[in-house]
């Protein structure tokens, strides 16, 4: 339907610079990030809105996949990784000494580019966060492998088959398997690293559909390779290069009217 | 927008698509620049000929029409253009269309070249021939802001057209009064009348494809707002 309201059509859907606290999920503050000698995140300040899909799009070796990892402290795991800076999860920095890594790492849940299921049964594998957590009602657990099954698009597809190995689900079969055991534990956000870049179209525009409606209950934040992927399935694209936030605003403003010449060359096939 | 010179694509083929396609729009809008020019010419010296001609001719304005915008379908396809190649996909499809436009006009004003009772009213022609040497020279510095793609020059140019209008409505009022003056001349009045129209609808298409060097040029759309708000998106 279109709205021929001209004020509407003046006002973005998202004014990234005026978010209220509410709104905001995440908070990026000032952070630089070096491995070693080498920095590869340097000032980076953005906002990241509550249920919405926020992409990370950039070359390789940008930063962008650092910066996603920081977002659940996944580069702690990394020798000689040193940042500074703040993320802010609800206003709480997740850098802070009191934080717990496993809790923060619960609500803030992260799917890989390659499928990796366990070597488990596919209903094992969803229920395998909550067994962490202690859980171990039989009823609990099947309710909640239904729901996030459900809730990743797949339920249909393996319902008559919940006890078979997960590896013997195609690639973007496993991928969204992977996705309801993310969403099993209910985090509140969703990082999603190149979820699609091992997958074929199909299944990627099977995942690009989920994406879409993970929004309505999880802030998504996805880096992807694929920019036309951002353009369809996110609400704000962060454009990075060697380690800057160059630009973010919402997606329309980046796929039709960029305001910084680099990103208008990387998306349009210039950047090289 | 920082500036928009800007560098090659990395496919060297992409880049070869879309200077295609500046290329034939170019090539198009010269086409119709020459029409405009003989249907002036064939009606102030009401050549039959020269009429017939570019009546005949708009069927080359047509198909480039469709042909250019086949190849935009094509690039929208197969490349999924973003910013200012979308921009400038979209602004070329769009200015064909109002080019086309005028190539219409100008079979309209070949048409009523092709009165013969005209002859007997050439007095009434000398009006249109101004307002027609207005439009042609407001085609060009169109079409000129085209190919250097300028949106300083489109935008002086938008406003060339509020001149042409009050050409317009002082021929229109030139007409009437010769109408009231003579009935009888009523028919070849209406002739003209047709003509002025069209050379006026010139200028409206003219304005439009400013706008789509604007919109492609700075991102902006500038449809239907007024110079004050024009202004202050194109920062002048």
């Amino acid at each position: 339907m279109i709205s021929i309201d001209k004020s509407a059509m003046s006002t973005k859907s998202v004014d990234l610079k005026n978010l209220s606290q509410e709104e905001t999920a995440l908070e990026i503050r000032n952070l630089d990030l070096k491995y070693g000698d080498k920095q590869a995140l340097f000032d980076v300040s953005m906002k990241i809105p509550e249920k919405k899909v926020t992409a990370f799009i950039g070359p390789s070796g940008c930063g962008k996949s650092t910066l996603l990892r920081c977002i659940n402290r996944m580069n702690d795991l990394v020798d000689n990784c040193h940042i500074s800076g703040e993320v802010l999860l609800h206003g709480q920095n997740i850098y802070d000494k009191k934080v717990d890594v496993a809790a923060l790492r619960r609500n803030v849940g992260m799917v890989f580019q390659r499928p990796n299921p366990f070597p488990k049964s596919i209903y094992e594998n969803v229920v395998y966060g909550l067994r962490l957590q202690g859980i171990n009602n039989r009823r609990d657990l099947d309710d909640a492998a239904e729901r996030s099954l459900r809730g990743a698009a797949i339920w249909d597809e393996v319902k008559d088959r919940l006890h078979d190995n997960a590896f013997g689900l195609s690639g973007g079969q496993q991928q969204r398997l992977v996705i309801a055991r993310a969403i099993a534990i209910e985090p509140e956000v969703l990082l999603l690293d190149e979820p699609t870049s091992a997958l074929d179209p199909i299944s990627t525009l099977i995942i690009e559909e989920l994406i879409s409606e993970l929004k309505s209950k999880y802030t998504v934040v996805i880096v992807t390779h694929n920019m036309q992927q951002a353009a369809r399935v996110s609400d704000q694209t962060a454009f990075m290069y060697m380690g800057e936030l160059v630009e973010y605003a919402d997606t329309n403003t980046i796929f039709t009217t960029p305001q910084k010449r680099k990103t208008e060359d990387y998306i349009t096939g210039r950047y090289g | 927008m920082d500036n928009m010179n800007l560098n090659k694509h990395i496919s060297g083929q992409f880049n070869a698509e879309l200077d295609d396609i500046r290329n034939h729009v170019l090539a198009m809008g010269g086409l119709v620049e020459r029409q405009l020019e003989q249907a002036l010419d064939a009606i102030a010296n009401l050549d039959a000929e020269l009429a017939q001609r570019v009546i005949e001719g708009d069927h080359k304005v047509n198909g480039m029409e469709v042909a250019i915008d086949e190849e935009c379908a094509r690039i929208i396809a197969k490349r999924q253009p973003a910013a200012s190649d979308l921009r400038l996909v979209l602004a070329i499809s769009k200015t064909i269309t109002d080019l086309e436009r005028i190539g219409d006009a100008c079979v309209k004003i070949a048409k009523v070249a092709l009165e013969k009772r005209l002859k007997k009213q050439q007095p009434l022609l000398v009006s249109l021939d101004s307002m027609g040497r207005h439009a042609t020279r407001f085609l060009h510095g169109t079409l000129d802001a085209l190919a250097r793609m300028d949106a300083d020059a489109a935008f002086a140019l938008h406003k060339e057209d509020a001149k042409l209008d009050k050409e317009y409505e002082g021929t229109i009022r030139q007409l009437m009064t010769y109408m009231m003056e003579d009935p009888r001349s009523i028919p070849e009045v209406f002739d003209v009348l047709w003509a002025t129209r069209a050379v006026e609808r010139v200028g409206d298409r003219c304005q439009n494809i400013c706008e789509y060097i604007i919109y492609y040029v700075k991102g902006k759309d500038v449809r239907h707002v007024s110079y004050e708000e024009m202004e202050k998106d194109l920062n002048l």
